[in-house]
């Protein structure tokens, strides 16, 4: 059970002294302390001079002898000079003051030493007095003073001992008291504690430091809490910031590009202002130019219904313009010539193909050749351009009379010129003198190179103008192949150079035009058969090369120098002017066999190695019986 | 000499030079027996007197053209059934499909050579006529 606290609030002790000095009628007992015996006369007689006050005065010269009569203790006061021989200043005081507690001590000094003067006073001295400014007067008050204030202190120290004694009668009963109590003073200091109260309070404090080591505890756990706290609210102000740094950046960034898009939109915007620009003009262009173009142009859908138009001012075409949209085309063109519009308009929405085809229409009684090309201008949709070519085709109808008429008045008198000269050579007409048989020879020859260069000439124009046709039918390669080799025996023996054909030559079939793959082969036969060197052979082979034909022709010649190879198969090529002359070759059958072989949907190639031969070939698309090419 | 073996030939054929040349040629040359012409007219006059095996017909000639000449040749009882065949320089491929479509056996171009002509025209008679 805890001791009862009580607590005992004391009052400030006073102590009321009286001061006055009581004068006793007993002398008062001096011992005084100086080695100057004129100092000592002095105050001996300043004394004798109070008749108030009766004095003892013992006077010694030093400490050795004044130390007796301080053992004795019969003083009152003591008179001591701090210049003594063997002890100077507060040496002098602090060698006496032990040895009289009891007695009171007034220093003398001289006049240099009132400093040390205060200081003795400071030390434990009641007083002091300056030699030679001192009078009976003031050493007696000086005497009486320091008595009175050496009764004072002695009294003060009974109280106190008193006082003392009392203090520890009262902490006793206080600490013997089982009560728990605590002394405290006015300004609430605690003065004292008895065990009890000592216990109260250490088990007060005890339990005050529990609480305080659990609030403690507690404090440091909130604190850390705080702090963890603090820390994740750092970390969500940082993770905040960095969120709001981010989305600034993202913002920044995407003002930035919404800037360059917007830049770009503007470019964009202001490009397609100029494209428009630029579109109307080239529309404006380009319909200047249809308007100028004399072709008439319609749209025609899948159904044959005339979507749009254009015609020329001066049309071909019976109708105006007006009448043109949405009727269908076989009410806008003659019956015949819109009907085979309509086929090709569907063969072109199939095939996808451009349709070409001429067609003669009557207008105003006159025959008027119209071409018409159709092409797919969007799905279900085409162009039909209709263009009046009937000049051209005067013209080249008229050409290819021409062409006709020349051929006819150039061969004609050629065959007389030539079939003389043939039976004149021979010797049909009877035996010539030798040199007149060269001569015959020469122009025999001569004019049969005429005779090619005539018939070259007509082939190549009609390979131009596309109106060679061929009788395409399946041909069998190797007796073809005989017939040429036959029919140019007699030319290759003017050289000294025979045919030489392979012997193993498969059973080969082409789709051609015999008479023209006849040609090619003369053209390479006797091309070879020139460019040989006399005595040598020119071999022929017939083989099957992938789904193809290919027929070589090789020759021993000089080749072909590099320099010519990309030229030999275009028009009056050969290696050089001198050996065209001399070979007799009109430099066409190369390019003319070329445009036969490629009609035939095959290709003409050589191999060439210069000074030891070429090797001419080419390939066609082999036939089977069955009709299927391969 | 065989029943059906080429031997008279008529050669119409308006240009003398060549009917000389040809003449040398078949005759000499071929051993034919043959009959000259310059003009259509003569030649359907001449023709049912000499009685050819073939006629040898020039496509070009002034008065009578070839084709035409054909025709009346056609119509006479003794030459309608004679077989001709056109000379001719003007041979590009529709004049000589027109030829055929006339009735031609075949076409000779001009020029010819001589020296062949006579085994050309064998040729073509035993192709055709025997």
């Amino acid at each position: 059970m805890p001791a009862r606290l009580a607590f005992i609030r004391v009052g400030v002790s006073k102590f009321i002294v009286d001061t006055a000095v009581d004068i006793m009628e007993a002398p008062i007992k001096i011992l005084l302390v100086e080695d100057n015996p004129a100092h000592a006369f002095l105050l001996r007689e300043h004394l004798a001079d109070q008749h108030d006050v009766r004095f003892d005065l013992t006077h010694v010269e030093g400490l050795e002898a004044a130390f007796p009569h301080m053992e004795e203790g019969d003083l009152d006061v003591i008179l001591l000079d701090l210049s003594l021989p063997g002890s100077v200043g507060l040496e002098t005081l602090q060698l006496v003051l032990p040895r009289t507690p009891h007695i009171p001590v007034i220093v003398m000094t001289s006049h240099d030493d009132k400093r040390m003067a205060i200081q003795a006073v400071q030390e434990g001295a009641q007083d002091f007095l300056v030699k030679g400014q001192v009078d009976g007067v003031l050493i007696v008050r000086a005497i009486h003073y320091a008595l009175e204030r050496h009764r004072l202190g002695a009294e003060s120290e009974r109280y106190l001992a008193q006082m003392q004694a009392s203090e520890a009668r009262f902490r006793a009963v206080i600490e013997r008291n089982a009560d728990a109590m605590v002394v405290v003073d006015t300004e609430g200091e605690v003065l004292l504690t008895n065990p009890a109260a000592e216990e109260a309070i250490r088990d007060a404090r005890d339990d005050l430091e529990r609480s305080v080591q659990d609030r403690t505890k507690e404090l440091a756990r909130s604190n850390e809490a705080l702090h963890a706290e603090i820390a994740e609210r750092k970390r969500a102000e940082a993770a905040l910031q960095k969120a709001h740094d981010d989305l600034e950046k993202r913002v920044q960034d995407r003002t930035v590009a919404l800037s360059v898009i917007n830049e770009l939109l503007q470019l964009e915007v202001d490009q397609r202002k100029h494209s428009e620009q630029i579109l109307r003009e080239s529309e404006a262009r380009h319909r200047a130019l249809l308007d100028a173009i004399p072709d008439a142009m319609i749209t025609i859908s899948r159904d044959g219904t005339v979507l749009e138009y254009k015609a020329p001012r001066e049309g071909i075409l019976p109708q105006t313009p007006s009448q043109y949209p949405n009727k269908p085309i076989a009410e806008v063109l003659p019956a015949g010539f819109g009907r085979l519009v309509m086929e090709h308009v569907e063969e072109a929405l199939e095939t996808g193909q451009k349709q070409v085809f001429d067609f003669q229409l009557p207008i105003n009684q006159e025959g008027h050749d119209i071409e018409a090309r159709i092409v797919v201008s969007g799905e279900d949709e085409t162009l039909c351009i209709l263009r009046d070519i009937t000049e051209r085709k005067n013209a080249e109808r008229l050409k290819t009379e021409f062409l006709s008429v020349v051929s006819h008045e150039l061969r004609t008198p050629l065959t007389s010129i030539s079939g003389s000269l043939a039976l004149m050579a021979a010797g049909a007409t009877g035996v010539l003198p030798a040199q007149a048989d060269a001569m015959i020879g020469i122009a025999h020859r001569n004019s049969e190179r005429l005779v090619r260069l005539i018939n070259d000439l007509l082939d190549l124009q009609k390979i131009e103008s596309g109106t060679m046709p061929l009788k395409l039918e399946p041909v069998e390669v190797l007796p073809l192949v005989e017939q040429v080799m036959e029919a140019n025996y007699a030319y290759g023996s003017r050289y000294g150079v025979t045919f030489e054909l392979d012997e193993d030559v498969p059973d080969l079939w082409v789709h051609a035009d015999a008479d023209r793959l006849m040609q090619v082969l003369t053209n390479l036969l006797s091309n070879a058969a020139k460019f040989s060197p006399a005595e040598s052979t020119v071999a022929i082979t017939v083989e099957r090369h992938g789904a193809s034909v290919r027929v070589s022709v090789v020759d021993s010649g000089p080749g072909i120098p590099e320099e010519y190879q990309d030229l030999i198969f275009q028009k009056f090529a050969q290696v050089d002017a001198s050996s065209s002359r001399q070979k007799e070759g009109t430099g066409l059958g190369l390019s003319i066999s070329k445009a036969i072989v490629e009609m035939h949907g095959g290709a003409i190639a050589f191999d060439t190695v210069p000074g030891q031969g070429t090797t001419f070939y080419f390939d066609l698309p082999e036939w089977h019986e069955e009709g299927v090419e391969v | 000499m065989e029943a059906n073996s080429l031997q008279r030939i008529m050669m119409i054929e308006d240009d003398l030079d060549i009917q000389a040349v040809a003449q040398l040629a078949l005759e000499t040359l071929g051993g034919f027996t043959v009959e000259l012409c310059s003009r259509g007219h003569e030649a359907l006059e001449k023709a049912p007197g000499f009685g050819p095996d073939l006629i040898l017909l020039d496509v070009m000639m002034p008065g009578m053209d070839g084709p035409t000449t054909l025709e009346r040749l056609r119509a006479l009882p003794q030459t309608a059934r004679v077989p001709v065949v056109f000379m001719t320089a003007r041979v590009m491929p529709h004049e000589i499909d027109h030829y055929k479509t006339l009735g031609a056996l075949d076409v000779i171009r001009k020029p010819f050579d001589p020296m062949t002509l006579s085994s050309t025209l064998n040729t073509i008679w035993n192709q055709h006529c025997v």
